[in-house]
């Protein structure tokens, strides 16, 4: 009785996530997370099926091979959306100080706690794995054989066989990342592991999200990429065990089906027979391997689950302590910082303010940190589609995706911090910003964007110079470098010009239509990167035409910030979001 | 110097505040007493500018606050009642945020943040984060926030909330101090030994309404040879507190 309701009590705590909403009550963030599944998994779905829809012929060889790529994306979305809910418990997935400090004094055995602990978890990943893929298992083997000759019995065998494959993937996913904290934990002990469990959270969370913007490209074609006999390098990778065990235990369904050619008069039949032997061939050629594969899959699984569940039992053998969380954030370094842009960057006491307020919030707010890491991975993804291979001879040569890339993580990275801007750093905390203004917006502002550019761009330019200098040369990347730190200005100062609020200070207020405008704004970042990279290819080879261009971008950026200075409207402090009512016109 | 002329707020058609006057004058420590949920700290905010009322006004130095908010505010010093601060910054960079905003000049701020984290005995514990901190150490950055700038006018909303003995008697005498520079100081709390002490001039609310505002002295000699506990007491209690307590006692004893 008193187990059941300690990991009642655990399974809470995974649920209160402040990343969704710190403040929301426990069933709304139930119900926006139930709502994004089952949302994206029903998009996602029939996005992922509208092939089947819309081909005029389909034959169970053709489809079988087709159905190898969809299930490497719903086996590769599985893991890695569950392994980014397990990055975002990332504190719950194990007995904190806040645990020893209410669950310490009373009268429970230790081994009932660590017991509860661990049902929690293993509760919650099974739940939300299900959660995850149960839209997509009901849906998809519908839309995949909806114009196959399939009994009814093999189709709803497809389901469970989907559901419990994407889940099973979903589960390695999150336990090989309650695996690697723990095993981190393990080997650092407690006051090291706190030292680096903020930036190994991090680094796990870009990594993962890119990822997954990756995923749809490096899953497709799956069967000519990961399965031919020249890449047995990709057997090792989790998602092909995962599509293994499918095909091992529900892959016939499909590829028994019967095939019922066109009329033998129709155009090119020999051509269609041909092809569907050839694809039922291939496919059939793969069957042992699946064997192998998904046994692979479940020993993986079963070694995964052991070795969190082994490691947490481990680490939570003496209740933890606060003293990790205790440490010294005043660091020599941070001094020495703080006194160089005290002295020399930013003079005025209000920009001082953005400009320290803006590091602290997007480096030490979970909220604030997910806007950023997502920015970052949305750019890193970019830049790994846009990369190209070989070295260009000439600047005319170069190809115009290297020079855009830069512009592309500066735009996506300030679009992120933009958002970001609009989330209160803590909203109960928010009165001391009302009750200290001084009124100079611009200045607490022009803080903001320094940290912007001199925290987040210049890094990431500086980061990207030398990638840059292996294809481009270091001359040019040098070039490349220093105008992409202008652009980097042009870009904060537009994102920012005539903002009227202030910056991780107000209620959240949702920003209307975004979704619906995102057409144009991805045809405006398309054409503003392009067009700067023609213009930065058309000017590199001369040194006059790169100081005309470095003089126009800094002018431009000179000219907005001016502009900026006029004074704007007094802030108004009490302005509260319009009701969900009021958005939908409902009230009218 | 503050003057509050018929202040009232109703939240919901509730009134919670219910035609509240009175002044707070230069050197003045003027005491705000009440119960749990008698709008303290509602007429606190609104005198703060954070809350708007539904009718009557707050003037400072003559003029309504909300005609010059922000330079109103340039004079004031406010410890709410809730240690609402960023639980990712350490006090120090709480501090010098609340000084930047404030526009303090950088190189005082430093000096006088350093000064008064040894004096309020944080110490070392000021360059931790804020997550961290008890409720006394909360308040105490809440306190040092609200005088950093030297205020003319202090509001304290039960500001020993929290504070060990001597950071109590500290804060008393920091507040007789304060107002011994000319600043006016409006001192809400439930340590009625430290009101006593303190307040030149007590108010006492009771379910929104003012129900005395006299000096500690004349208060007192309405209950012969009483604390200003007694009279307090009297004024907004309609149960007999030891009758409370033994009924809890007796439920603790049915229950074991």
């Amino acid at each position: 009785m008193r187990e059941r309701l300690l990991v009642r009590h655990f399974l809470r705590r995974l649920v209160e996530n402040d990343l969704i909403s710190p403040e929301a009550d426990r069933h709304e963030v139930l119900g926006v997370v139930c709502a994004a599944l089952t949302t994206a998994g029903l998009f996602g779905t029939a996005f992922i099926s509208v092939k089947y829809q819309f081909s005029p012929l389909q034959l169970p060889g053709w489809t079988s091979l087709a159905a190898l790529s969809d299930l490497s994306l719903f086996v590769g979305a599985s893991m890695i959306v569950m392994a980014l809910a397990a990055v975002s418990e990332w504190d719950a997935l194990g007995l904190d100080a806040r645990d020893a400090s209410i669950l310490g004094p009373l009268p429970l055995p230790h081994g009932m706690l660590v017991r509860a602990k661990l049902a929690a978890i293993a509760l919650f990943t099974v739940a939300f794995a299900i959660a995850l893929n149960a839209v997509p298992s009901l849906i998809y083997p519908i839309l995949l054989s909806s114009k196959l000759p399939i009994p009814l019995v093999d189709l709803l065998a497809l389901m469970p066989a989907h559901l419990v494959v994407t889940a099973a993937a979903g589960a390695f996913g999150f336990l090989g990342i309650v695996a690697v904290r723990e095993l981190l934990r393990a080997v650092t002990g407690a006051t090291l592991f706190g030292r680096l469990s903020s930036v190994l959270q991090a680094a796990l969370l870009v990594g993962l999200a890119t990822a997954l913007l990756l995923l749809p490209r490096l899953s497709s074609d799956l069967s000519e990429k990961w399965l031919s006999p020249a890449s047995s390098a990709s057997r090792t990778l989790p998602p092909v065990w995962f599509v293994g065990l499918h095909e091992w235990i529900a892959g016939g369904l499909i590829d028994q089906l019967p095939r019922r050619f066109p009329a033998e008069t129709a155009p090119n039949y020999d051509g269609i027979v041909q092809h569907e032997n050839d694809l039922t061939r291939s496919y059939r050629s793969h069957r042992a391997e699946f064997a192998v594969l998904g046994r692979a899959a479940l020993l993986g699984l079963g070694v995964v689950a052991i070795v969190a569940f082994g490691l947490s039992a481990w680490n939570a053998r003496r209740l933890p302590t606060a003293t990790a969380s205790m440490a010294d954030r005043r660091g020599q370094a941070r001094l020495a910082l703080d006194w160089l842009v005290r002295l020399v960057l930013v003079r005025r006491p209000s920009a001082q303010g953005g400009f320290f307020f803006t590091l602290q919030t997007l480096g030490r707010s979970a909220p604030h940190r997910a806007a950023l890491v997502v920015a970052g991975a949305s750019s890193l993804a970019i830049g790994v589609l846009s990369a190209k291979n070989g070295v260009p001879t000439t600047t005319s040569e170069i190809p115009l995706t290297t020079l855009a890339v830069q512009s592309m993580f500066v735009i996506v990275l300030v679009a992120g911090i933009r958002h970001a801007a609009r989330i209160p750093a803590d909203t109960r905390a928010g009165w001391i910003f009302r009750l200290a203004w001084s009124g100079h917006g611009r200045d607490y502002l022009l803080g903001v964007k320094l940290a912007t550019l001199l925290a987040v761009l210049a890094p990431t330019v500086l980061i990207l110079l030398p990638v840059h200098a292996v294809t481009l040369g270091w001359s040019v990347a040098l070039t490349h470098a220093a105008l992409g730190l202008t652009i980097s200005a042009v870009v904060v100062e537009t994102a920012f010009f005539r903002y009227a609020k202030v910056p991780f200070a107000f209620s959240y207020e949702p920003s209307g239509n975004q979704l619906g405008r995102s057409p144009i704004y991805v045809v405006v970042f398309l054409a503003v990167t392009f067009g700067l990279a023609w213009v930065e290819r058309s000017v590199l080879g001369s040194l006059q035409g790169t100081l005309i261009l470095f003089a126009v971008l800094c002018g431009t950026a000179f000219a907005l910030w001016l502009a900026d200075r006029a004074p704007t409207s007094p802030i108004d402090w009490d302005d509260v979001p319009m009701q969900v009512t009021q958005r939908l016109s409902l009230n009218e | 110097m503050l003057e509050v002329s018929h202040l009232t707020r109703r939240y919901s058609g509730v009134t919670v505040v219910n035609d509240v006057s009175f002044v707070v004058r230069a050197g003045d420590i003027v005491g705000y007493l009440g119960p749990n949920g008698s709008g303290k700290t509602t007429t606190a905010k609104i005198v703060t500018g954070l809350l708007d009322s539904s009718s009557g006004t707050v003037r400072f130095d003559g003029g309504d606050i909300h005609d010059d908010l922000v330079g109103y505010r340039r004079r004031l010093g406010y410890v709410p009642e809730e240690p609402h601060l960023y639980p990712f910054l350490t006090g120090r960079e709480y501090l010098e945020l609340v000084g930047r905003l404030r526009e303090l000049e950088p190189a005082s701020l430093t000096a006088k943040i350093m000064a008064l984290v040894e004096l309020f005995g944080l110490g070392s514990a000021a360059d931790r984060g804020i997550a961290s901190y008890s409720k006394g150490m909360k308040q105490k950055v809440l306190i040092i926030a609200a005088l950093l700038h030297d205020p003319d006018l202090v509001i304290l909303d039960e500001p020993d909330s929290g504070l060990d003995v001597t950071a109590s008697i500290v804060l008393r005498h920091l507040i007789r101090g304060l107002a011994a520079q000319g600043k006016a100081v409006l001192y809400s709390s439930h340590v009625m030994d430290s009101v006593e002490k303190l307040c030149s001039r007590v108010l006492v609310l009771h379910k929104g309404r003012v129900v005395a505002d006299d000096s500690v002295e004349r208060l007192r000699g309405l209950r012969a040879g009483g604390s200003l506990e007694d009279v307090f007491s009297e004024l907004v209690m309609r149960e007999d507190p030891e009758q409370i307590a033994q009924a809890i006692i007796g439920v603790l004893a049915d229950h074991a």
